[in-house]
Parts: C-alpha cells; sequence; structure tokens
C-alpha cells in the first residue's frame, strides 16, 4: 500500500477507507491532518497523521509509534477523540482506531459528526505550530484563543455577549465587526492600559455610568505576547444571582417565622427603613465598652417608665436590650443602641446596631436559635432570652453590620 | 457590684450587692473561685442582686461546675423573684442541678 503522501497523486486507491470497513460513509483526509495523540494507558504524547474518517472509526498513521490500545486524539482544545486502536494494514503503519467518544465542547457523542468534522477541516484551523508561525496574521484564531481561555472560567460558561479585541502596542482593537459602546470602550482602555505592565491574566469589572450594564473585562497574554482582551456583558448573570439570593433569603425568613412561631423575622433594609418610620426616637447610645453597659439600662428606664410600662416588663425589656448590646462587644467593638416610641405610644423599639461583617444568611439559625453553653464569659443563651423577653425581634443584617430590633408592647 | 463576705468552719457566704453584667462578670467568678478554693461550703446570697444577664452569671456558671467537680457545695440563696425568673430563661438552674433559694426561702 502506498499510503497518505502520495494518496493526492493517486486517487483512485482506497485502502485507508477499506480498512475502516466503514462502507461509503468513509472519507479520505486530504491532505492528510497532523494530529496530537495521547497514550491513555502511558499518558504519552505524540503527533500522527489523520488519513480517514467515518462516524465510527478513524484511520491514522504512524510510523513511529505503535497506536494499539486506548488512546485519545486531538483534533483541537474543544474538538477530542476517545477510542481504540488496532492495526489496519498489515505491514503498513496505518491503525484504525474505534470511536467510543467524540467531545465537543460540552458535549459527549459516540459518533463523529461527519459534516462537523468536515466543516472544521476545511475551516482552515491550522497546527498550533502553525497557528504561531501565521499568528499575526489571525484574528478569528486569536479569538478562539480568548474564548478557550475564558472557557475555563466556570461562572462565565453560560454568557452570550462577548466582545473580544486586542491590545497590541498600545492599541486597543476590536477582533471581529461586534463592539461595546465607546463609553464602555474607553474604560477598558485605560482599564488595559493599568493591568498591561502586570504581565499576567487580569480580570476588572466595568459599569456603565446610568448604572444599567455591568461588563466583566478579561485580559490574557497571548502566545505572541499580544493581550487579548474579552469583555463580558454580565448585566443578566448578576440580575438572576440577586434573585437566586433573593429567594434563599425568603426561605430562611419564612422558616425562621414558622419555627419561633412568628417572633424572629428577618428584615430587608428598605422594610426595616419604614418600621422605623412609625415611630419617633427617644435617645440613642454608643456602646464601646462594657462599663457603658449600666447607662444604657439607666436611660432606657429613664425613659421608658414614664411610659406606663410595668417593672417586670421593664426589667425583661432590658435584659433582652441588655443581652443584644453585650453581644456587640463579645464579637465586634460594639455599636449603637436606638430606643423608638410607636405614635402610638404602644409600643417601643429598641434598636441595635454593630458595625461588624454581618451574619452570613447560613449561620443565622445557629446564631438565634441553638442555645449552648460555649464560653466562659457567657452562658451562650443570650438570643434566647431575647427571643423569650420580646414580642417580636426583626433581623437585618449585611456587609455594613447587623441590626436587631427588639420590639415591646408597653401595656403587657 | 459590691460584695461582701464571711468564713467560718469551712463554709463562706458570699454577698453581691448590684448588677451583674458582662463588665463584672469575671470578677464574680473570681471571687467565687477564691472563697470555694479555700472554704468546703460556698453560699452566695443574691438579696443585693438586682439585674443579672448571660455574661454576667457565665463566669459565675462555670466556676461552679468546677466546684462541684471538686466535691465542694455551693448553693445560692435569697434570690428575688424577677431575677429567679431571668435565671431560669437563661437555663442556670436547670443546668447546675443546685439548690436555688427565693427570697425569703433557705433553700429550694
Amino acid at each position: 500500500m502506498i499510503l497518505c503522501e502520495r494518496c493526492p497523486d493517486n486517487p483512485t486507491c482506497d485502502n485507508c477507507l477499506v480498512a475502516l470497513r466503514s462502507g461509503g460513509a468513509a472519507s479520505k483526509v486530504v491532505p492528510p491532518r497532523t494530529v496530537k495523540v495521547t497514550n491513555l494507558a502511558t499518558m504519552e504524547s505524540f503527533q500522527a497523521k489523520l488519513v480517514a474518517v467515518s462516524r465510527t472509526t478513524i484511520g491514522l498513521s504512524s510510523s513511529d509509534h505503535d497506536l494499539h490500545g486506548r488512546i485519545e486524539i486531538e483534533l483541537a482544545y474543544d474538538f477530542r477523540i476517545i477510542g481504540s486502536g488496532l492495526r489496519g494494514i498489515a505491514g503498513d503503519p496505518y491503525y484504525i482506531i474505534d470511536i467510543e467518544k467524540v467531545l465537543r465542547r460540552e458535549d459527549v457523542l459516540e459518533r463523529l459528526l461527519l459534516e462537523e468534522f468536515h466543516t472544521w477541516h476545511m475551516s482552515g484551523e491550522l497546527d498550533p505550530a502553525d497557528v504561531l508561525l501565521h499568528w499575526k496574521d489571525r484574528d478569528d484564531e486569536r479569538g478562539r484563543l480568548i474564548k478557550q481561555e475564558i472557557q475555563k472560567l466556570s461562572i462565565l460558561r453560560q454568557i452570550e455577549t462577548i466582545f473580544l479585541y486586542l491590545y497590541d502596542e498600545g492599541k486597543v482593537r476590536p477582533l471581529g465587526d461586534v463592539r461595546a459602546n465607546s463609553e464602555v470602550e474607553r474604560e477598558m482602555q485605560r482599564l488595559v492600559e493599568e493591568a498591561a505592565g502586570s504581565g499576567g491574566p487580569v480580570r476588572e469589572q466595568i459599569v456603565t455610568a446610568d448604572g444599567t450594564k455591568v461588563f466583566e473585562l478579561y485580559t490574557s497574554v497571548l502566545p505572541d505576547r499580544t493581550c487579548g482582551i474579552a469583555l463580558i456583558d454580565v448585566t443578566a448573570v448578576i440580575a438572576e444571582e440577586r434573585k437566586r439570593k433573593r429567594r434563599e433569603w425568603e426561605i430562611y425568613r419564612d422558616i425562621l417565622g414558622v419555627v419561633t412561631e412568628g417572633k424572629l423575622l428577618l428584615l430587608s433594609d428598605e422594610e426595616l427603613f419604614f418600621l422605623l418610620r412609625e415611630g419617633h426616637k427617644l435617645l440613642a447610645i454608643d456602646i464601646r465598652l462594657p462599663e457603658q453597659l449600666a447607662e444604657l439600662r439607666r436611660l432606657f428606664k429613664q425613659a421608658l417608665e414614664p411610659q406606663g410600662i410595668s417593672d417586670k416588663r421593664l426589667l425583661q425589656f432590658l435584659v433582652a436590650v441588655n443581652e443584644a448590646a453585650s453581644n456587640t462587644l463579645k464579637h465586634g467593638n460594639g455599636g449603637v443602641v436606638t430606643l423608638y416610641l410607636s405614635n402610638d405610644k404602644q409600643m417601643c423599639r429598641a434598636v441595635i446596631h454593630d458595625e461588624g461583617q454581618g451574619i452570613l444568611l447560613e449561620d443565622i439559625p445557629r446564631a438565634t436559635l441553638q442555645q449552648g453553653f460555649s464560653t466562659r464569659h457567657s452562658l451562650g443563651a443570650g438570643f434566647h432570652v431575647i427571643l423569650q423577653y420580646c414580642d417580636r425581634v426583626y433581623l437585618s443584617s449585611s456587609l455594613a453590620g447587623t441590626k436587631l430590633i427588639l420590639e415591646c408592647i408597653l401595656s403587657r | 457590684m459590691d460584695y461582701r463576705a464571711t468564713e467560718a468552719n469551712g463554709q463562706a457566704t458570699l454577698f453581691f450587692v448590684g448588677e451583674l453584667d458582662m463588665a463584672v462578670g469575671d470578677r464574680v467568678g473570681e471571687l467565687l473561685q477564691q472563697y470555694g478554693g479555700r472554704n468546703q461550703s460556698v453560699t452566695v446570697d443574691f438579696q443585693g442582686v438586682s439585674f443579672v444577664d448571660s455574661s454576667g452569671i457565665g463566669s459565675l456558671f462555670f466556676t461552679t461546675k468546677e466546684l462541684l467537680a471538686m466535691g465542694k457545695q455551693v448553693e445560692i440563696v435569697n434570690v428575688r423573684e424577677e431575677i429567679l425568673d431571668i435565671l431560669g430563661v437563661l437555663g442556670f438552674t436547670e443546668a447546675l442541678g443546685i439548690a436555688v433559694g427565693k427570697v425569703g426561702e433557705t433553700r429550694v
């Protein structure tokens, strides 16, 4: 058999196709393509020539390496075939590979889609060595490599709107016709210039002046030392993530409400604002030291006694407020305690605001409902007391800190 | 918070007066440790205590547990009704399993 290199000069030879045993569906690869082959038993990688393809088998030529056993054939970064090799023609370095899997982007197929293969083969996608040789002339290849880098960032895989640019010799230019608006491009140019000196990949965020669009900017240094830039519109993804977090928050709010029979409620900042508008402020105290707790209790007593609250009820409310204020000292640098009286004077609310990093949503049940004797400095029962002695407790926590609102009906 | 103490024949009595909160919690525990260490039995008199919270009695709780483990006797007496209610909500009395007496009673 005269194989491959002379095949174009001998179009009547079809030995390589016959050996595939795929009938008329097989076709020659003209000219043969150099592909990377990895022996999956030894993980040794080498090159071979792809000579013929069919839906279920492919033919490889390799005079240097034995292709028996399981191998992976890499046609491109996102186009791989896994199969088992057998000698195709006795006496020739020609192997038939039975296809087990075709890995194409996120799909796994058991057959090679010939149309797709031919599209790939005819598309001008070259061997990596060729790509490097003609790098400067191949913006489409640059675009592909930038996207390939981006695919490594799993969070960005769902993104549809990607603008590709190239930073070369101090200038940013788009790869292709699709580009972002000029305001975003100006900001991108500024960030890329700042990032150019770092040499490594850079990830930044750009928000439009009107706040309606958010872009992720991702730069990657390419093999020819230019810098590939991907600008990704993540507005929809962020909106979806916010919705998901809001749903999660609502689930926690509902569960806490049920478990505490409506006594403990999570509150958004907006709801908190409207809640406190229902009353007027009587006093506010900054608590930074344990010694200030006695003064806090004295001032609360002074403010609430004239409102007709019973001694027992007042003491219980003072214990609850005191516990919450103590927590701001135990877990941070203190906070501000504010007392509000409702407009109808039937109810008071104490707001304990610490400026810590907030409580993670998933930690709230443990922080509020679990009673324990964990530390020497506290019985670990502070929140239990708060829930027992207040008529209702609201909790609002964010990165700006935690606000606890303790509600007490004065006439009870 | 102020305190007064008496000691005789291996029996100490601690009279606390004032408010037991975070600012004095450690001091309360230290005093109990000190008098419990050199006496077989300690009585803590709460008649003068007008306020307690979890931080104020946290150290008292753990020190009491340590003394009980050493075979000492500890009791808390003359606790005002409203303070007893707080101790109950905190789980203090239930967890310790010691005698806690209301005002006017020696023990419960």
